[in-house]
């Protein structure tokens, strides 16, 4: 077989440089992999917290005892209840207004305070969520004010305490843990294509230094300036592309394995927190 | 038989001096000419430069001071690009051989053919009498490393030659041989020779080279201090051995 000038010219330490520049594109792949994931649940997180409101509602009559009726709560938060479901499903940017059943108050309540007996021995608020129609997210702050305001306006009952929750403010220590994690995997990548530069710098260099005798034979020998240089830069490329190809392909099949099995999770994102 | 001397000088230092960065000089005032079809020997003790004349005359080197002149083209200040043509008519058997350790002895070979962009059929029909004239044949997908130093010496013989190239420099080409494959070697420049390249082979084995009757040039500490005191055109001395039964003509291309 006819031996190229750049097989003549071919590192034998090529393929432990092509494994390392491997090993550093896999570890980039995963970890651009996490950015996009971190970032990706972030703005979900972000955009489905901006889309739900919880309204808390209670009167001075449920801390009476035995005022609860069989919905948990007193008659009379049971008709403020009401009467706030009517007015927030008729405002124009809420896609949806329910009460959230005691049932599923007491399971979210449940991991904060610590057993179902402590539950049952405390007054559950009325607590109504609010799902905003996608336009007026944007504007979710604003309308939680607006919100906040009308109910208070409509209420006969001076007494009533109306809290809102849910928004980002709520939410900002989490979201900001996510867009650390997030700057922190950018971070990382950054550094492994420097690493993965400077790899592949030194390992040419070294490869240069190595060859220089069989450089200054092929010169001697009539070979022209431009040739050598391709053949170096094709063997180069080749080791890099090998390396690459080879390191994409493991990083894109370890993710999809990660994405099988994540397929089988129960995950999903809720702002239903306390 | 004849020989071929033509006029235009295949070679011609003027005054040349070389020095390795700032170290002392190594050619000091080097005038030299080589006309076409010549053989010479070059002799002198080990440090006495002719390594580095022959490193100028292959243009591995510039001189540092001088003129220094390659068939008929000033080299010493010409663009690299220029000497890939003229590196391509000369062959060179290095000292330590310099065969590439990653190709096969009939790639080692052929690789100055390749490097001129011959194609691979008339490259095959080139390298198999070169390897059978030095007795390679068998050896042809041997790797250097694999071979004595005497294999290794044919070897860089048979790739200077396959070329058939103007100018053949040899630098102590029979310095790994025994002396029956050393005369065997010297006999193989000869005919080259005689087909028109101009031969210049640089040893310090004095009774080889007088065995001959070519020119003999003499250097020490960096000068030539004798200069070809037989004529170019003398018939050689020695005969051929028995056994050479392949010219230099069949086997080259």
């Amino acid at each position: 077989m006819k031996p190229s000038l750049a097989a003549v010219l071919s590192d034998r330490d090529g393929w432990f440089v092509a494994g390392l520049i491997g090993v550093l594109v896999f570890l980039a792949v995963i970890a651009m992999s996490a950015v996009l994931l971190v970032g990706s649940i972030a703005e979900r997180w972000q955009d489905e917290l901006a889309s739900r409101i919880l309204i808390q509602l209670s009167t001075a009559s449920d801390d009476a005892p035995g005022a609860a009726g069989a919905d948990g709560v007193s008659p009379e938060t049971a008709l403020q209840v009401q009467q706030a479901l009517e007015l927030l499903r008729a405002q124009p940017e809420v896609a949806r207004a329910e009460r959230l059943s005691q049932d599923r108050l007491a399971v979210l309540l449940q991991e904060w305070v610590g057993s179902q007996q402590a539950l049952q021995s405390m007054p559950l608020p009325a607590v109504i969520e609010v799902e905003l129609r996608p336009d007026a997210r944007k504007r979710a702050t604003e309308l939680r004010e607006r919100l906040r305001t009308a109910l208070l306006h409509a209420r006969i009952d001076a007494q009533i305490d109306v809290r809102i929750d849910g928004g980002p403010a709520t939410q900002a220590p989490a979201l900001r843990l996510m867009q650390g994690i997030e700057v922190l995997a950018i971070l990382v990548v950054v550094v492994l294509a420097a690493t993965l530069a400077t790899s592949v710098v030194f390992a040419t260099r070294t490869g240069l230094s190595r060859h220089q005798d069989a450089v200054e034979i092929l010169h001697l020998l009539g070979a022209d300036e431009a040739g050598i240089v391709d053949a170096l830069t094709f063997g180069a490329l080749r080791t890099a592309l090998i390396g690459g190809i080879a390191g994409l392909v493991i990083g894109w099949l370890t993710l999809l394995a990660f994405g099988r099995l994540a397929a089988g999770a129960p995950y999903k994102m809720t702002s239903h927190c306390p | 038989m004849s020989r071929l001397v033509q006029s235009e000088p295949v070679a011609r230092f003027e005054q040349v001096g070389l020095r390795y960065r700032s170290g002392p000089e190594i050619l000091r005032d080097v005038t030299l000419t080589l006309p076409a079809g010549s053989f010479h020997f070059l002799l002198g003790p080990c440090g006495a430069g002719k390594t580095s004349l022959l490193r100028v005359l292959y243009l591995a080197l510039r001189p540092s001071r001088g003129r220094f002149s390659l068939f008929g083209q000033d080299v010493a200040a010409a663009p690299r690009a220029e000497l890939v043509p003229l590196r391509r008519r000369i062959g060179i058997v290095f000292q330590d051989f310099r065969l590439l350790p990653q190709l096969s002895v009939q790639d080692n070979i052929a690789l100055p053919l390749r490097l001129g962009g011959r194609d691979e059929e008339a490259i095959r029909s080139d390298v198999a009498p070169m390897l059978l004239r030095t007795g390679l044949t068998g050896l042809a997908h041997a790797f250097p490393p694999e071979l004595s130093g005497g294999q290794q010496q044919l070897a860089a013989i048979a790739r200077a030659l396959i070329v058939r190239p103007r100018l053949l420099i040899a630098d102590e080409p029979t310095a790994s041989v025994d002396e029956p494959l050393a005369l065997r070697l010297i006999h193989l420049f000869q005919e080259l020779n005689r087909l028109g390249t101009t031969v210049l082979i640089a040893t310090h084995n004095e009774r080889l080279a007088s065995g001959f009757n070519h020119p003999r040039l003499r250097m020490e500490a960096g000068r030539i201090v004798q200069e070809g005191t037989v004529p170019v055109d003398s018939p050689p001395n020695v005969r051929p051995p028995v056994g050479s039964s392949t010219s230099v003509q069949e086997a080259l291309p």
